[in-house]
């Protein structure tokens, strides 16, 4: 077992966050984490990496304690890559990569910490930028420079926050591609997502949350129309390709958002009802 | 060819997920005959190079810097009231020579010139760890408001101490008695502002940018302080304050670049091993934990460290304005951001650039001698305006 999360909760101050949630991963496992907006899907990525304590219940990496883990031995097992990381002073794509290794090296870095820095970067396909700043870099370069970085620390578990988030499709899958060859290779990647459809594409198991809770956690089938609609107040189709592939296409939001929708229709000036004829064409 | 680099550098391949790497395999699998993996080992090695080069051009910068600060050294000892020929200074420094020069070189301008150079570096790095530490350009042991306790400290110690009256001697302008009770007072008054940031952003665990905006208020608190305390002075007293705040190293002799040396040389040398660290901060609270950067004590021993460095250096000689904050942005455009070149060479251009400014400020209305402070904030101000237009520039494009 490589992550053991047991009766977990957390708050922030007095606001609940998460509420007695439990679950496994074993080793090698890609897990999806997804649910709404403010469900508790970072600070579980948060409380495994020990950047938060959980204010009951414990967590065990590999059947030990994360509590009695010193913050090197975990910056040795686990890698995190958060949702949006705003450097202050940006750094050459070298450089940053080479920031990975920091847990490997006392006080710098040896000729062996330069030759895998060097190997990640060519096969990210970033060898003419290697000594390129990040800042000049698009979005979609750098989110490959921070995944080089998590690469350069090679740890067995990863845990990553929206890691597609802001990115176009072509830098989504290229992304979710390097992850999951990670973890055919028997890395544990864990991975909050809000794309349901990348996540049925990439992810073994997936784990819900909704509530401060653990809503459904399993493998594909938890994706029903019923859970859906639940969860995220959505009513989506779900359809079934040839490969075994599933896809969601939502239909409708949710009852409340629509009576928003009239409401503003029926306070907008008598002029604008022509718009509205062409709103209602166009859904 | 890529998936062949890739297990080199991943190395462990665990048992139980070889099953999936077979289900993986009619996609992935890409013979790489020998040449392929030449061509591979070529390219990686290319990579390093180039990353060693560029190391490299950093680190002749910094070599060019240091022997800059070398000739600027020899050069600062000649110029002054009373110019010496190199000639005679070389002569001074291996044997005995004209007494008089002797007594100028080694009384006056050898301890000024080497404590501007001292002063220099110590200014330049503290600003250096505080803009990573605090996660902001515009940290500097002056933005959390040190320099404006330093010159309370000095108030305090002039107006209830008497440590400030002052007279005329042939040997100089203006001598202030009991001078080690003002750097005594400033010191205390440095160390007292340091702790109490410390303490407030430990309590209720602020973050950075919070430490700054206290570090204002904390500043605006003590020059409040300061003001208070002059309107009881009297004008010998007030003149005492006020000369005190001209940052003029003019007051150097040998003890006190003792003192400087053996509060800066272990400073130095901590900020230096723990360049990585540093480094690492400056991309983000949970990143850096998560590589095993202890935050929390990395911050405040910096803290503690940088306030030292800048509160022994005022305490001594007096509000040396814009160096700490000047100096690091200046080398950052040359550097860049790395960490590990960065306080090197921030330290030994801030040593240059305040031996400069002290050389200008010694001969450009020679006999009179101006304090370095004034000199550093015209040039500093300017400076500093210029690199904030040229950033957003920059970043406009």
């Amino acid at each position: 077992m490589e992550i053991n999360v047991d009766s977990v909760s957390f708050a922030y101050n007095s606001t609940p966050v998460l509420n007695n949630i439990s679950f496994t991963v074993q080793k090698g496992e890609f897990i999806g984490i997804v649910g709404p907006n403010g469900a508790g899907k970072t600070t579980i990525l948060k409380l495994i990496q020990k950047l938060l304590k959980p204010k009951s219940g414990k967590i065990q990496i590999r059947e030990r304690s994360l509590k009695g883990m010193k913050l090197e031995d975990i910056a040795k097992t686990i890698g995190y890559i958060p949702q949006t990381e705003l450097t202050q002073f940006p750094t050459s794509v070298f450089n940053t990569i080479l920031m990975g290794r920091k847990p490997h090296f006392s006080w710098g870095p040896t000729e062996n910490d330069l030759e895998i820095v060097s190997s990640i970067i060519l096969n990210l396909g970033l060898k003419d930028l290697s000594l390129r700043n990040i800042n000049e870099m698009s979005g979609g370069q750098r989110q490959k420079v921070i995944i080089g970085r998590v690469f350069a620390q090679d740890p067995d578990i990863l845990l990553l926050d929206e890691p597609t988030a802001n990115l176009d499709l072509h830098h989504q899958l290229e992304i979710l591609d390097l992850l999951k060859d990670l973890s055919k290779r028997g890395k544990t990647v864990v991975m909050a997502i809000h794309d349901l459809n990348l996540a049925l594409k990439y992810c073994d198991k997936f784990i819900m949350v909704h509530d401060h809770q653990i809503y459904a956690c399993g493998g594909r089938e938890i994706f029903t129309q019923a859970i859906i609609k639940k969860v995220f107040q959505v009513k989506v189709s779900i359809f079934h390709d040839d490969n075994g592939g599933i896809f969601l296409i939502p239909i409708q939001n949710s009852k409340a958002k629509k009576n928003v929708h009239h409401e503003l229709v029926n306070a907008a000036p008598k002029g604008s009802t022509n718009k509205q004829g062409e709103m209602d064409a166009v859904n | 060819m890529e998936i062949k680099a890739a297990d080199n550098l991943e190395g462990k391949e665990s048992n139980d997920k070889e099953e999936n790497n077979k289900d993986s395999k009619p996609e992935k699998v890409i013979i790489t005959t020998e040449q392929e993996q030449a061509i591979i080992l070529q390219t990686i090695g290319k990579i390093k190079h180039e990353y060693k080069r560029h190391v490299g051009r950093k680190i002749s910068f910094i070599i060019l810097t240091l022997g800059a600060l070398f000739f600027f050294i020899l050069f600062g000892m000649t110029l002054g009231s009373v110019r010496i020929p190199l000639r005679e200074i070389i002569i001074l420094i291996f044997q005995e020579g004209d007494p008089v020069y002797e007594t100028i070189l080694w009384n006056i301008r050898l301890p000024r010139v080497l404590s501007a150079a001292l002063a220099g570096f110590c200014l330049s790095v503290s600003g250096v760890a505080m803009q990573s530490i605090l996660r902001n350009p515009l940290g500097s042991p002056f933005t959390l408001g040190i320099s404006n306790a330093a010159a309370f400290g000095a108030a305090f110690a002039v107006i209830l101490f008497g440590a400030g009256s002052m007279h005329s001697t042939y040997g100089d302008a203006v001598i202030i008695n009991n001078p080690y009770i003002i750097t005594i007072c400033a010191f205390a008054f440095c160390v007292l502002t340091t702790l109490l940031i410390l303490f407030i952003s430990k309590f209720f665990d602020a973050k950075p940018q919070t430490m700054i905006l206290m570090g204002i208020i904390i500043g605006s608190l003590f020059s409040a302080g300061s003001t208070a305390l002059q309107y009881f002075a009297d004008e010998v007293q007030l003149a005492a304050i006020v000369y005190w705040t001209f940052g003029d190293l003019g007051r150097a002799n040998w003890t006190q670049f003792l003192i400087i040396g053996i509060v800066t040389v272990p400073s130095m040398l901590y900020f230096i091993f723990n360049s990585w660290n540093y480094n690492i901060l400056d991309v983000g609270d949970d990143v850096a934990q998560s590589l095993g950067v202890k935050i929390t004590s990395i911050r405040i021993i910096g803290m503690i460290v940088a306030s030292l460095m800048t509160a022994t250096i005022i305490s001594f000689f007096g509000i040396i304005a814009y160096v700490g904050l000047v100096v690091p942005h200046i080398v950052r455009r040359i550097v860049g951001n790395d960490e590990h070149f960065l306080v090197i060479g921030s330290g030994v251009f801030g040593s240059v650039f305040l031996l400069i400014a002290d050389t200008v400020a010694r001969t450009i209305l020679s006999p009179v001698i101006l304090p370095v402070g004034v000199l550093t904030s015209f040039l500093g101000a300017p400076l500093f305006l210029y690199l904030l237009l040229r950033k957003k520039n920059i970043s406009k494009s």
